[in-house]
Order: structure tokens, then C-alpha cells, then sequence
């Protein structure tokens, strides 16, 4: 029997069709789902929420399946009818979120830290939450941690970008093993950036050939969250505090203490360099230094559960960063939630706020920012639960000072980055200068000072280009 | 012959212009694919370099002042220089070796068609993971090189961590890479008639002059396409340095497409972004046309007048 053939022309006339019907289909509008004939129309409102999977530094958590499983029913429960949508973001979230604000379509709620609020917010991308904290939140300025709270509020744009998921806190993290077999006395809160810089050319140790098999210390090695804040402890400034235009890294304080970093780097090479620490070929060199026995000490931020696992118990303890001759500081910068400002049209703006504040807010997700991620909660009172939290999850942290965390808080030491108006601007332009000075060791820190006018010049034109007088 | 010629472009018959509407028909998707997400592209980021756009906010008509600022920047000619020095150094060391490579490939030996996978596979493999592959190479202390050269009692270089060997690190890089132009050089070479390899060695000539006289010739069509090409994406190069080094230490790695990624998507000044992005398609252009017109003293055609 003859099978009927499909003619060219009958192909052609169905794939017109098919295409046309595709088109067609992609081109119409949304159209909502028919509501039940009786009762009153009600629609669930949407909101998306985009945050990182990392967040859970816990053992066996997962911050998406987390959020999802339980964050969302909760809140629901609590609630009433959301339609609440997970949105994973990578590490390089900034480019996508930048990409979806361009076009219109970022989500509703963002997870993201400094500085890429203000950016956003400088762009009139972020929905200004203060008049929804006042209204809601009225006493918001003793309800969070203080230092977290304070930047949230963009001076420059005047507005509240951002509700605080977390607080990241950088700190020393030390060998007690090393520093008692060295004879070094432990760190205390008040020791000095000399005792720092004694205490790792003590620790370092080098083979029979001279090479050198642990360095006593390693700086966080981010310029502007780590290094730039021994120019404050100097008593110097990385940028001015009005206008955010003017480098002052070019300045004596800062000079002293760039050239106190390169010394330490350089020279005695107590502190490791970026290179050696790189060539020791681990992996997370930063991270598994200490545990590997290649780092006395090492400065970051909250890595407790990690170190408990890998490092025997009582072997080592959390420090203050040292203070410099004109104090301490340390980079204190939150992790945080801000909502688009799409959310005004999507008309589901009291949703989204809703959630936020129910996160930001509600004991239940602060204290599970501590029990689900390991991280220190924005909210005061979940904050000051946090020690015994983590200690409820592992044990053997009992014997370390993770109260130098909430002390370096309340004491002012740990704040947010000086941060330049146009902060990617001014770091293209100091990054290769402190690469030649740090990575290289192929230059003096004086080069900074001709840097600096540079930056102070870009920064300047950049304002006058945006329409700033 | 004109007979013939007309009845190529003849429209007239019902036959002919549904043979015309089937080609197009055909082609429409790539067409709407091209126009939507090429040309247009394309056009809107010509309009964008002439304005100071953030693409958030509003734009402001600035003319030509991004192509004059870009001119003045030191970074657009730092980035400029790597991205040449990149490109004239990748491209012919890695044409000589994937033809060194094709021609051992093109012998009889045993086993031949594993080590012509061997020799593509690393190919198929993504950008990132073979950039993730030789940060642990150029390990200063661990990694691979540095260690064979303390077996040769020499002390290698901290490659990445410095701004003079940063660079010639990613170029000796881009030869993992050249599986592809193997591929072709042997489709080439195995192309070339045998006789005409008889015919030499009959007048005389030994391997080298065969090689010279003979293979040069007759695979030049093949090294002229793949180094035009080539020659674009070493133009286009971006994440070896985004990966790798994040255009440092000391901008020794910023290549062009790294800093325009930086000017738009760090900095969200899309409108300069746009005006590099038609510097270096301008450029891109410029090379290729040269390097075509060059291509009639040099590149042989079997079936062309000599």
C-alpha cells in the first residue's frame, strides 16, 4: 500500500504555519490564569528572590533548598498566599543583576554585599526602604547591629538600599600551637600593629636551604578590605569623608602604613606575599593556610566551623586585628537584601517588603542565619545569641573567643570600606600600582602618591561627567 | 555560455522562484537570528558609543567624545598592546606548531587515528576549565613547568605573579588550543596529490624542498584561513586573563575585551564600552583586509593562474 508522501509544498505551508504559531505564541502578552467562576477574584502575588547558595557555611545545609523547603512554607504559614520564587545567583552575580536591571527584569529581592549597593543605588535602581522602616520598623536603629545597620543609608542618594542579612567581620586567626612553641605571648585586644609584625617574623620558619616553610602571618588580600584599613589605623584616610572624590593614600599616615605592609612583606617577609602563598599550591591557600601548617596566623572573616573541623581542638583561638598607632580598625561590612525598584510597576511591592522585613527582622530567619550559615545575624538580639549557637553546632568551639567578633562590633573597630564614589574607577586605578608595590615587590609605596592624584583627577571628571558641579 | 548564463538567473519559471522561496525560506531563521541578535546588536552599540549611556539612567549625546577620551586613556593603549602582542605572537606559534603536529600526524604510523584524538581533544574542552588547568601549571612552587625546570636545575619564573612573564604565560597558554587548526592542516594536507610528491622526489628534491616546494604551496589556502581566524579570536581574547589574572599583575594581561568588559560592566559605562568595542572591531577589520590583501602573494589556488 502506498504511503502518502509529504510534497515540498505541504513541508514548506507547515513550517510557515509552525514558525508563524511560534511567533505568534512568543509575542503575546502574559495571560493570567482563569480565576474559579465563584468567589472573588484574588491574585497571589509574585515575588523573586535571587540569592547565593554559599551563604550556608554549615555542614550539610543548603541555603536554596533551605529557603525553599522551609523559609518560604514558613512565611507563608505566617503570612497568607505569596507566591515566593528562588532565583540561585552565582559568585559573579554583579554583571547578571546589572544585565536584568539594564533590561527590567531583575528580581524582586536581591542578596548582594558593598559596594555593590550604592552602585545600584546611584543608578536609582533600589526602592528607598526608609519610608517602610519608619512606617514599620520605627525603632530600626536599636533593633540592628549598630555598624551593619549605618550602612544601609547611602549618604550620597539618601536613601535605606538595603535590609542586613549578615555580618561578615574580619579577624586574626591564630596558631596557639605555634605561638606557645615559639615563646610568643597570645594576642591580646589591645596588642600593637608591632607586636603583630614581631610576633610573625618570630613565627616564621624556614628549611635547611633557607625557604621558607610558614610565614607568621597573611593580611587579607583585598586592597580595600584589608590592607586600607591599616591606613586607618594609622590615623590616615583612604578617601575623604565628604565628597568620597579625593584619595588620600598619597598622604604621610597612609604612606606609613603601606610602607609598614611592604616591609613586613618584603623585607622581614613575616607576612606572606600573595605569590608565595599561591605557589603552596592548595587550593584556598587564604583558608587552608593555617590548617596546612603554612600560616601562623591569617586575617578573615568568619570562618569558625571550617577551622573547628580542621584544626585540633584548643589549638587555636580568634584575635583583634593589632591597633596602629592611632587605633584599631578592621573591615566590618554586611551582607545584605535590597529590593528592586521594578517591584513599584510589578505592583507587588508590599509583598516583597513584607518578606524583607520578615527576614531582616524575625528572630526565626536571623537566628537561622546563625544555625543554617554559620554567619553572625544583623538582627541585635539573634547577634547576641550567635556564641552560643555556633557553639550548640560544633562543640569545640567552646574554647574559642568568638565573642571578639561581637566585641570588635560594639567597639567601633570593625566598619565598612572607605569606599570612592566611583569605587571600580578608583581601584582600576590603584590595583596596578599596589600590585607593583605587593605582588611584586618591584616598587616603593611613593609611587601611590602620584596614584593618587590620578584617582582624585578620575574621580573628579567621572562626578562632572555624571552632571555634579 | 550566455545561454547558460541566462537560465542560471532565469526567475521566470514557477520551478525556479519556488526554488528561490525554498532557499529563503531556509535561511530565514539564520536570517531573523542574525538581524535580531548580530546586526542589531551591532547598530544599537554604534549609537550607544556616541553617547554617555549607563543604559539605567539617562543617556546624554556626547558625539565623538568617548573615542577622543578612549584615545587619552592609558589603559585603552596598554590594553591595545597586550592584545597585539597576544595576538602577533599566538597565532604564528601556534600555526607552526599545529602544522608541525598535522604533518607528524599525516604519516603512517601506528595508532594514528588515537593520537590525532589525543591531539584535538583538549579542544573540546571550556575556556574556563583549562584556564582553571594552568593556574596549577604555572604554579610558581607546585606547579608543573617550575618543577621540570628544577629537574634542569633551573628556577622558573612566578608566571602569573609577575608582569614579565604574565603574559608570555598565556601565549604559551594559547597552544593548547591549536587541536582545531590540526584538523584542518591535515584535511589540507591530505588533499595535496601524491604524484606531485613523486613527480619532486623524481627531479631530485629532498624532504625539506618537497616541504618548501610542494606543501607550503599547495596548503597555503588552508594556513591563510586558519590564521585569519585565528588572528580574530587572539583579537577577541578575554578569559585566560578574566580568569586567570583579572587583567594583572599590573595590567601585563588586560586585553582589549577585558577592559571593555570592565569599562561596561564594572564601571556601567556602556557608551565608552560601545566606542572600544568599535575600536577593536575596527581593528579586527583592518587586520583581516590586510592580511587578504596579502593573501594574492602568498596563497596559491590550485585552478588560478600562477
Amino acid at each position: 500500500m502506498q504511503q502518502p508522501m509529504l510534497s515540498r509544498r505541504m513541508f514548506l505551508r507547515a513550517s510557515v504555519m509552525v514558525t508563524g504559531a511560534a511567533a505568534l505564541a512568543a509575542c503575546a502578552p502574559n495571560i493570567a490564569p482563569a480565576q474559579p467562576a465563584a468567589g472573588p477574584a484574588v491574585s497571589t502575588p509574585t515575588v523573586r528572590f535571587a540569592s547565593f547558595d554559599w551563604f550556608a557555611s554549615v555542614p550539610g545545609e543548603k541555603w536554596d533548598e533551605y529557603h525553599q523547603k522551609e523559609v518560604f512554607p514558613r512565611f507563608q504559614e505566617e503570612y497568607g498566599a505569596v507566591d515566593l520564587r528562588w532565583e540561585p545567583l552565582s559568585f559573579d552575580f554583579g554583571t547578571k543583576v546589572l544585565t536584568n536591571m539594564a533590561a527590567g527584569t531583575a528580581p524582586d529581592i536581591i542578596a548582594t554585599w558593598p559596594p555593590f549597593p550604592t552602585v545600584w543605588a546611584e543608578k536609582a535602581q533600589l526602592l528607598d526602604l526608609q519610608p517602610l522602616v519608619d512606617a514599620d520598623l520605627p525603632n530600626a536603629d536599636k533593633l540592628f547591629l549598630p555598624s551593619a545597620w549605618a550602612q544601609t543609608w547611602d549618604p550620597i542618594t539618601e536613601i535605606r538600599m538595603a535590609m542586613i542579612t549578615d555580618m561578615d567581620v574580619n579577624s586574626v586567626y591564630y596558631s596557639k600551637t605555634a605561638f606557645e612553641e615559639a615563646g610568643l605571648p597570645l594576642p591580646t585586644p589591645t596588642w600593637t600593629t608591632d607586636d603583630y609584625a614581631n610576633a610573625a617574623t618570630a613565627l616564621t620558619t624556614r628549611d635547611g636551604n633557607g625557604n621558607i616553610t610558614r610565614w607568621g602571618g597573611y593580611l587579607r588580600p583585598m586592597y580595600d578590605q584589608g590592607y586600607f584599613y591599616y591606613v586607618e589605623a594609622f590615623g590616615g584616610m583612604v578617601r575623604d569623608a565628604e565628597t568620597l572624590l579625593e584619595c588620600k593614600l598619597g598622604e604621610e599616615p597612609a604612606q606609613q602604613a603601606l610602607a609598614w605592609i611592604r616591609q613586613n612583606m618584603w623585607e622581614s617577609n613575616g607576612f606572606a606575599q600573595n605569590n608565595q602563598l599561591a605557589a603552596t599550591g592548595l587550593p584556598n591557600a587564604w583558608g587552608d593556610g593555617l590548617p596546612a601548617g603554612v600560616l601562623a596566623s591569617v586575617e578573615l572573616s568568619l570562618n569558625f566551623l571550617p577551622f573547628a573541623a580542621a584544626l585540633p581542638e584548643g589549638s587555636w583561638n580568634v584575635a583583634h586585628l593589632p591597633k596602629g598607632p592611632q587605633g584599631q580598625a578592621t573591615m566590618g561590612a554586611p551582607d545584605l537584601y535590597v529590593i528592586y525598584k521594578g517591584v513599584t510597576e510589578r505592583s507587588n511591592q508590599d509583598a516583597a517588603w513584607q518578606f524583607l522585613k520578615w527576614m531582616a527582622a524575625s528572630e526565626y530567619y536571623q537566628d537561622n542565619v546563625a544555625t543554617k550559615g554559620g554567619r553572625l545575624p544583623g538582627l541585635l538580639s539573634s547577634a547576641n545569641k550567635w556564641p552560643t549557637i555556633m557553639r550548640s553546632l560544633d562543640a569545640r568551639l567552646a574554647k574559642v573567643d568568638l565573642e571578639v567578633i561581637l566585641d570588635q562590633l560594639s567597639s567601633g573597630e570593625a566598619r565598612g570600606p572607605q569606599t570612592f564614589r566611583y569605587h571600580a574607577q578608583a581601584m582600576e586605578l590603584l590595583t596596578p600600582a599596589m600590585d607593583q608595590i605587593f605582588v611584586e615587590g618591584k616598587a616603593d609605596v611613593a609611587i601611590i602618591q602620584e596614584v593618587a592624584q590620578q584617582v582624585t583627577e578620575a574621580q573628579k571628571a567621572t562626578f562632572a561627567r555624571a552632571g555634579g558641579a | 555560455m550566455i545561454t547558460r548564463k541566462r537560465s542560471r538567473f532565469n526567475l521566470g519559471s514557477s520551478q525556479r522562484r519556488q526554488d528561490l522561496l525554498t532557499a529563503y525560506l531556509c535561511l530565514l531563521p539564520w536570517l531573523l537570528g542574525f538581524v535580531s541578535f548580530t546586526a542589531g546588536p551591532m547598530l544599537f552599540s554604534l549609537g550607544l558609543s556616541f553617547y554617555e549611556a549607563d543604559l539605567l539612567t539617562t543617556s546624554y549625546f556626547v558625539g565623538l567624545a568617548n573615542y577622543r577620551d578612549l584615545l587619552h586613556e592609558t589603559l585603552f593603549w596598554q590594553s591595545l598592546r597586550v592584545t597585539f602582542v597576544y595576538a602577533c605572537t599566538s597565532v604564528p606559534l601556534g600555526a607552526v606548531l599545529a602544522l608541525g603536529i598535522a604533518l607528524l600526524l599525516n604519516q603512517r604510523i601506528p595508532g594514528v587515528g588515537l593520537w590525532r584524538t589525543i591531539y584535538y581533544l583538549p579542544t573540546v574542552v571550556s575556556g574556563v576549565a583549562v584556564s582553571v588547568l594552568w593556574l596549577q601549571i604555572f604554579n610558581p612552587r607546585a606547579g608543573l613547568i617550575n618543577n621540570a625546570l628544577a629537574l634542569l636545575g633551573l628556577a622558573g619564573p612566578n608566571w602569573l605573579y609577575d608582569s614579565a612573564w604574565a603574559l608570555p604565560a598565556l601565549i604559551l597558554m594559547s597552544v593548547w588550543g591549536v587541536g582545531s587548526s590540526i584538523l584542518l592542516y591535515l584535511a589540507g594536507l591530505q588533499t595535496i596529490p601524491t604524484p606531485l610528491y613523486e613527480a619532486a622526489t623524481i627531479d631530485g628534491a629532498n624532504g625539506w624542498q618537497r616541504f618548501w616546494a610542494v606543501t607550503i604551496p599547495l596548503l597555503s589556502p588552508t594556513i591563510f584561513f586558519n590564521v585569519t581566524i585565528n588572528l580574530i579570536f587572539a583579537f577577541q581574547f578575554f578569559t585566560q586573563s578574566f580568569v586567570m589574572t583579572g587583567g594583572g599583575p599590573n595590567n601585563a594581561t588586560l586585553s582589549m575585551v577585558l577592559h571593555l568588559y570592565n569599562k561596561a560592566f564594572v564601571q556601567i559605562r556602556f557608551g565608552y564600552a560601545s566606542a572600544l568595542a568599535w575600536v577593536l572591531f575596527t581593528i579586527i577589520i583592518i587586520f583581516t583586509l590586510l592580511f587578504q590583501g596579502l593573501a594574492r602573494y602568498w596563497v596559491y589556488y590550485e585552478g588560478e593562474r600562477a
